[in-house]
């Protein structure tokens, strides 16, 4: 295992995504190894919460966009795919969302630095979000003319907030993330290892195993309120979304990307958004 | 009627319900919560009454089920160790749904007017009023899961979102009221000494828009809004919570798979006394989790 370091120490079973130097960004190998850890730290006795977090600056920036080794990541639009892969993939994708947010065990998701695109799907499908009041939250997937595929988005934080988060791709702050009610808690940066800590051990503590059917009554109300429904339909218009072809006028992250380099992509499909977004 | 638990008087368009074992910080037992049953009925029944308040006799509002053992049989899920068959404690926690979609359900405008502690299944009866209305020092909570049973209470999910839900439950972490103003458990929280003012204003409000058509338009707007808690995924919601909660209640605390033995409420209640058992339930969450306690008067 590299990319995603899974340890216990007193009970508490610690998920670390380790692609410092790439803030954490999702590619296919995390992903891989990320399939593999789970079912061991559901079945883990030892462990009785999983606290998921980013090592270095960074707790996730999302997925790979550099294009390489991302198959499972994110299937490019334009890329020849028959629909039948796509929608493979695009399933793969949603299982393991509907997976996390089903584990059998509480999760908290511990956020500092960025924790954007996919990065930001993992701590909301944690059923505990802790994070530092300087993290950044934010899903700019539309930007690129790509569909943002969590449909926990209007659950957590209703559908004003998530209209406007999601069609302008802005980014907030761990304070106003707090304040909207897409994380538990916004702490100072140096005091939160020490505030998650606290939470998960007082979890821990919990001398039953009635969390897991606790968390199940809980997510039962989100899935009659059709979240189950939702997983599926936001499943296929991002398979819409990936097969339709763009306007030669629509700015192409993708070719831009593959002429100018991925820094220079993220640059252009950003700036023109600068006038309208809160600098963070 | 006479009524042991609870005390009922009607004043015009408002009645008031008080819950009265101040002694025992008005936990629920069986008594108490039939007596609470027939006066929500007979204030049904009554064409003045337009909203009635619920509140707490004493220092709380209600500590929650009564855990001495005594008298609970209806209320409480049985002792794992007596071995009750499985059909026995789903009718006892199905009964027990239906009470509290009755209260949730009500006709009238349900207004709890909380102090002090208000716990477990205090707190499940401050949910299901459509409105709650507290001191900033009372003290909310849902201690349960840390003697081994699941809330059987899906209002959680609906009035407190998910997260903050998850993090209560799994913590069974105690809150104070400016805490359970914010995140949307109770309607507001104010000062002590401005409560009954507070109440006089909000009740005289409740009471002309409980009147705007006659009351009956409130039962009806009710009912219509409850279709949509239906569609919000209540009633599914209900079922399941209550599944779980009797799941909750078969286990025995030496069997638990993740902690391979554990507080055994029950024993140690019966070896020292209920006040060791809580403290002993309690004690090791103190470590993590601040305690909030209302102040005294």
């Amino acid at each position: 295992m590299s990319t995603i370091i899974y340890e216990i120490k007193d009970g508490i079973g610690y998920i670390t995504l380790n692609r410092p130097e790439e803030l954490n960004a999702m590619n296919d190998e995390m992903l891989a190894e990320l399939d593999a850890v789970l079912p061991k730290a559901e079945m883990d006795l030892d462990a009785k919460v999983i606290v998921f977090k980013g090592a270095g600056k960074d707790f996730c920036a999302g997925q790979d966009l550099t294009g390489v080794n991302t198959n499972e990541v994110l299937s490019e639009p334009g890329e020849h795919m028959t629909i039948k892969k796509r929608m493979e993939a695009e399933r793969r994708r949603n299982r393991r969302w509907e997976y996390i947010f089903n584990l059998a065990k509480p999760t908290i998701a511990q956020v500092h630095g960025h924790c954007l695109g996919t990065g930001c799907y993992l701590s909301m499908v944690c059923d505990i979000t802790i994070a530092s009041e300087d993290a950044l939250f934010g899903d700019p997937l539309l930007r690129m003319g790509l569909l943002p595929h969590m449909p926990l988005w209007p659950y957590l934080i209703g559908i004003k907030k998530t209209a406007e988060m999601l069609y302008t791709g802005c980014y907030i702050d761990g304070i106003e993330a707090e304040k909207i009610n897409l994380i538990n808690k916004a702490v100072p940066r140096d005091e939160l290892e020490d505030e998650v800590d606290k939470m998960a051990r007082g979890i821990a503590l919990m001398n039953c195993d009635q969390t897991a059917p606790l968390k199940d009554a809980v997510n039962s109300v989100m899935e009659a309120r059709g979240l189950g429904a939702c997983w599926r339909f936001t499943n296929n218009m991002q398979l819409v979304m990936q097969q339709r072809t763009m306007p030669t006028e629509e700015f192409n992250f993708f070719k831009v990307r593959d002429k100018k380099g991925l820094k220079t992509a993220i640059d252009e499909r950003d700036a023109p958004f600068k006038n309208f977004c809160e600098e963070r | 009627m006479k009524y042991q638990n609870v005390l009922l008087k009607f004043d015009g368009r408002i009645a008031t319900i008080t819950l009265n074992r101040p002694e025992k910080l008005n936990a629920m037992n069986d008594a108490m919560m039939r007596d609470l049953m027939k006066a929500l009925e007979k204030v049904r029944k009554d064409y003045a009454s337009l909203v009635v308040v619920i509140k707490g006799a004493g220092d709380s509002f209600s500590v929650g089920q009564d855990l001495s053992g005594e008298g609970t049989k209806e209320i409480m899920p049985p002792n794992p160790r007596e071995k009750t068959y499985l059909f026995d404690m789903h009718s006892q926690a199905q009964k027990n749904q239906y009470l509290w979609q009755y209260i949730f359900e009500y006709p009238k405008i349900t207004v709890a007017q909380v102090h002090g502690y208000c716990l477990g299944m205090g707190l499940d009866l401050a949910m299901a009023c459509r409105a709650a209305i507290c001191t900033d020092d009372a003290v909310f909570g849902d201690p349960s899961v840390r003697m081994g049973i699941a809330s059987p209470n899906p209002l959680w999910t609906i009035r407190v979102g998910l997260k903050k839900s998850k993090e209560l439950l799994f913590t069974g972490r105690y809150i104070d009221g400016v805490e359970a103003e914010k995140i949307g458990m109770v309607m507001k929280a104010v000062p002590a000494r401005e409560m009954d003012d507070v109440m006089a204003v909000e009740l005289e409000s409740f009471a002309r828009s409980a009147g705007i058509g006659g009351w009956d338009q409130q039962g009806v707007f009710w009912n219509s809004w409850m279709s949509i808690m239906q569609l919000a995924g209540l009633g599914a919601g209900r079922q399941m919570a209550t599944n779980v909660n009797v799941i909750s209640s078969t286990q025995r605390p030496h069997r638990s798979l993740t902690d391979r033995g554990g507080l055994d409420f029950y024993q140690i209640r019966e070896e020292k006394g209920l006040k060791a058992a809580i403290e002993e339930r309690d004690a090791p969450f103190r470590k993590y989790f601040p305690e909030p306690k209302p102040r005294k008067r």
